[in-house]
């Protein structure tokens, strides 16, 4: 296990940031943590690394209590809102955090670094710029240069806020492509962000975090209902069938009438756990006189799951994020 | 090594070394104007006259005295950020990030930058101890001048200490007025007590000159410093010598009791600064 939280919470005196948050984290995965802005997203990502001190609760990151020092040692973190020393070269703020990671100032300034400096860079793409003074850099370039400082040390877990907030079209394509990279790499990401398009093309696993509390969390096929879900449209159909098909189903199935039609033909949703229980289904819809023109899958979109997740919970206060 | 090259490079870029000195320059060009003039002896004169000696000593007072606030001054502006104007800019995030604990950040900073301090106020010691030795020809012993450097730079360390635990628990600007605020006490008790003195003393502001002391050093050791050097002139009429100074009188110099005590105190002040650092929620 990558990370494991149990009940971590950490209240502000202007409003709740998190509230009893209890998750895990495989390792090798991209697990994604949404919500809404002011949901307490960031406040959970600082609890873990130790950044704030949970009011409640604990948890284990890489095999250590959250807040040591040593459970950061294989962790790489791009925080949200963040600035590097303006008065260094990209390089030296790469070379900063190797020296803050206990290399001595003979590794820091060795080939070896520099030619990991080298390709850090040149995966954020920043591969000319390294030598510029930070201040020089754009809002975009400052964002690439933290995700180079997240990856340089090789970590094994990798904390992103917000990896995309301060780039554009193109840096957030590359971006989505680095992700792929690292889990391909076996790398562990968690993945903090509000950019469902960035959610969709590279989570494993996703939480949704709606006012300090964590409403739902699983892979996205559990959640998204990849596989769960038919339209099946059918002709001959009448409502005095429903009961008796309804009475006939197998364990955790189920079938709804979502539209009907004055010629009998109709448009049902069914739930089901595999395509064997739609074959079933289709066989009690012969048997009953009802014909069956088209069955299609059904997938909901990360926008609709989240915007019925965070619905529901609407006209409550914000939290801090 | 790595605290200390990543403090002077900080002090260099932002520009912080080269105010400093230049300030520096021009205080020493107008220090030296000013002693060119207080030590001018008559032609043909041998002997050093008792009015020169008060120059130079007087010269030497002021000189380090005011070469003292600058440095106290390079002292708080350098640091009165180091904390929580990182920690209010995002800077700590990443830093924090790192698997360092975070007392090790702070005695890195600490440390880091005393160096360079060190450096620094040893350089204004000694061109101001320099300056009126050639001009008015002080007979100084080296025991002394050593134990009055000591003295000279030790103030720094502490003001650091002190400005690195404030900006552990106070915004920037409000660190930077709180330190210079509280410097500014401990000079102001230092030369109302050394004026009361002139005219009897005074117990009430004796105590309150020490309660300040207790928690800003930087007067009390600057007496003692004062004390050091007189003492170590070597001369007779040292009475009538120290009469000559007016305010800045070294009579109510500490005693090594309390030299001993700044030491407790800066260790008190980084633990209490490790400890805050280690506590602050980084928002």
């Amino acid at each position: 296990m990558i990370l494991q939280t149990q009940g971590l919470t950490k209240t502000y005196a202007s409003g709740v940031g998190c509230v009893d948050i209890s998750l895990e984290i495989q390792e090798g995965r991209i697990f994604g943590l949404l919500g809404p802005n002011g949901a307490g997203k960031s406040t959970f990502v600082k609890m873990v690394l130790g950044l704030l001190r949970p009011d409640a609760g604990s948890g284990m990151l890489l095999g250590r209590p959250i807040g040591d020092p040593e459970s950061r040692r294989k962790l790489g973190y791009l925080p949200e809102l963040f600035r590097f020393q303006d008065w260094l070269t990209g390089e030296e703020v790469l070379r900063y955090h190797a020296g803050l990671s206990g290399m001595k100032l003979s590794e820091v300034r060795s080939s070896h670094m520099a030619s990991r400096i080298r390709d850090v860079l040149r995966m954020t793409g920043l591969n000319n710029r390294g030598a510029d003074r930070v201040r020089h850099y754009s809002k975009g370039m400052q964002q690439r240069l933290g995700l180079a400082s997240a990856l340089l040390l090789d970590p094994a877990f990798i904390i992103l806020d917000e990896p995309s907030s301060a780039l554009d079209p193109i840096g957030r394509y590359e971006v989505r492509q680095l992700l792929e990279q690292l889990r391909s790499a076996g790398k562990t990401v968690f993945l903090n962000t509000h950019l469902l398009e960035d959610v969709e093309a590279v989570c494993d696993d996703v939480a949704f975090l709606h006012l300090g509390r964590l409403r739902a969390i699983g892979s996205m096929r559990e959640l998204l209902h990849v596989g769960m879900s038919w339209e099946i449209t059918v002709g001959g159909w009448q409502t005095e069938l429903a009961p008796g098909i309804s009475g006939s189903l197998l364990p955790g199935m189920a079938v709804e009438a979502v539209r009907q039609e004055p010629d009998g033909s109709a448009l049902l949703r069914v739930s089901a756990h595999n395509r064997e229980q739609i074959g079933h289904l289709n066989r009690l819809l012969m048997e009953v006189g009802v014909t069956l023109y088209e069955v299609t899958p059904v997938q909901d979109s990360l926008e609709q799951w989240f915007l019925s997740m965070s619905g529901a919970d609407s006209r409550e206060g914000g939290a801090r994020s | 090594m790595t605290w200390i090259v990543f403090a002077g490079k900080e002090l260099y870029r932002k520009k912080i070394a080269l105010i400093a000195l230049l300030l520096t320059v021009l205080y020493l060009v107008l220090f030296n104007y000013v002693l060119s003039k207080m030590t001018v002896r008559p032609e043909g004169l041998l002997q050093i006259p008792f009015q020169s000696l008060i120059a130079g000593v007087s010269a030497i007072t002021l000189g380090l005295m005011f070469a003292g606030m600058i440095v106290a001054f390079v002292v708080f502006f350098a640091t009165m950020g180091a904390i929580s104007g990182e920690s209010e800019n995002g800077l700590m995030l990443a830093v924090l990030s790192r698997p360092i604990p975070r007392w090790k950040l702070y005695l890195g900073k600490y440390f880091g930058m005393a160096f360079w301090l060190f450096l620094y106020s040893s350089v204004m010691f000694a061109a101001i101890l320099v300056s009126v030795h050639l001009a008015a020809e002080l007979p100084l012993l080296w025991g002394s001048v050593v134990k009055a450097w000591l003295l000279f730079v030790w103030g720094p360390m502490l003001l650091l200490a002190i400005s690195l635990l404030g900006s552990a628990y106070l915004p920037m600007l409000a660190n930077g007025v709180a330190c210079a605020s509280l410097y500014g006490l401990s000079l102001f008790c230092g030369f109302a007590e050394g004026l009361s003195n002139m005219h009897g003393g005074n117990d009430t502001l004796s105590s309150f000159t020490m309660v300040v002391s207790l928690f800003m050093p930087s007067n009390a050791l600057f007496s003692r410093m004062t004390y050091e050097i007189i003492e170590g002139l070597d001369l007779p009429l040292l009475g009538d010598l120290l009469n000559q100074l007016g305010p800045f009188t070294p009579l109510n110099a500490p005693n090594l009791t309390y030299i001993a005590y700044t030491f407790v105190l800066l260790a008190a002040l980084l633990a209490l600064g490790c400890r805050a650092f280690g506590r602050k929620d980084m928002t």
